[in-house]
């Protein structure tokens, strides 16, 4: 997990404590606090990378956005399949979301 | 006719009664949530000072009918001075992997309020969008050890913003 696939211009990580999903160049990736999701992709940067947080991309797809939801599910599908040589942690990000949802 | 209200509320230092954190990522700096703003760290017990403030240039358009200048609001600019963080000189990675720098952080200040008061619903907080650019190590003097933090600031909440649960 510590490991990450080399990007050259940064990656999309959520933070432990709050899910919320960010942009960090592979420089400040610190798996200590971030998860990795994804890399980046084309036309994507870290400065414009608009942070979100887990439950809002649910309310969003709730409201219809149609857009915002099947990219949401994209990046989550995405991440199992980047992640897949470490299938159980995969899972724990997976299972983890709804009990943050839940403390909140 | 009622007289007139004078704004007049006690004086408090400052001193104490302002906390100033790092969050790494806020979704709406204008509705920052209370889970956002503690993930980050505080810094109110390593800095002396924090200032931030912003500047407007305005465009003035002289009409020939007119011998006074029409002066219009033009765009605004919002600064951060330099940061001067208290730190280890050995063992202060854990202050730079919050600063992120190069990336995108969330500066975010509450005023008012005993500083190691806990972040909570309603409290009133300026949160400012920003990169910290570089770190240089502190002036070698006899007074602390520590970094400069550079910032450069893409953006800050409209007003002090209501922190929201």
């Amino acid at each position: 997990m510590t490991e990450i696939k080399p990007s050259d211009h940064g990656i999309v990580v959520e933070h432990k404590d709050n899910d919320i999903r960010f942009a960090v160049s592979d420089a400040n990736y610190n798996p200590k606090v971030h998860r990795k999701i994804r890399d980046l992709r084309p036309g994507e940067s870290v400065l414009t990378y608009q942070p979100r947080s887990k439950g809002a991309l649910g309310d969003q797809s709730g409201t219809g956005t149609d857009e915002t939801g099947a990219g949401s599910e994209s990046d989550a599908s995405e991440a199992l399949s980047e992640s897949a040589g470490s299938a159980a942690a995969a899972t724990k990000t997976e299972g983890s979301a709804p009990a943050g949802t839940k403390g909140k | 006719m009622a007289p007139l209200v004078q704004w007049n509320p006690s004086t408090q230092i400052s001193r104490g009664n302002v906390s100033v954190g790092i969050a790494p990522a806020v979704v709406d700096i204008d509705a920052p949530a209370v889970a956002e703003l503690t993930t980050g760290t505080g810094l109110d017990c390593s800095i002396q000072t924090f200032n931030g403030t912003s500047s407007t240039d305005s465009e003035s358009i002289d009409w020939l009918c007119d011998p006074a200048s029409e002066q219009l609001p033009g765009s605004t600019t919002h600064t951060i001075d330099d940061l001067v963080i208290k730190g280890t000189g050995q063992a202060d990675a854990t202050l730079i992997a919050d600063l992120n720098v190069g990336d995108v952080v969330y500066i975010w200040r509450r005023d008012g309020l005993a500083h190691d008061t806990a972040p909570a619903a309603g409290q009133f907080v300026w949160v400012w969008k920003v990169i910290i650019t570089s770190i240089d190590p502190l002036e070698a003097n006899n007074v602390f050890v520590g970094i400069t933090a550079h910032i450069t600031v893409l953006s800050r909440s409209a007003q002090a913003v209501a922190i929201v649960a």
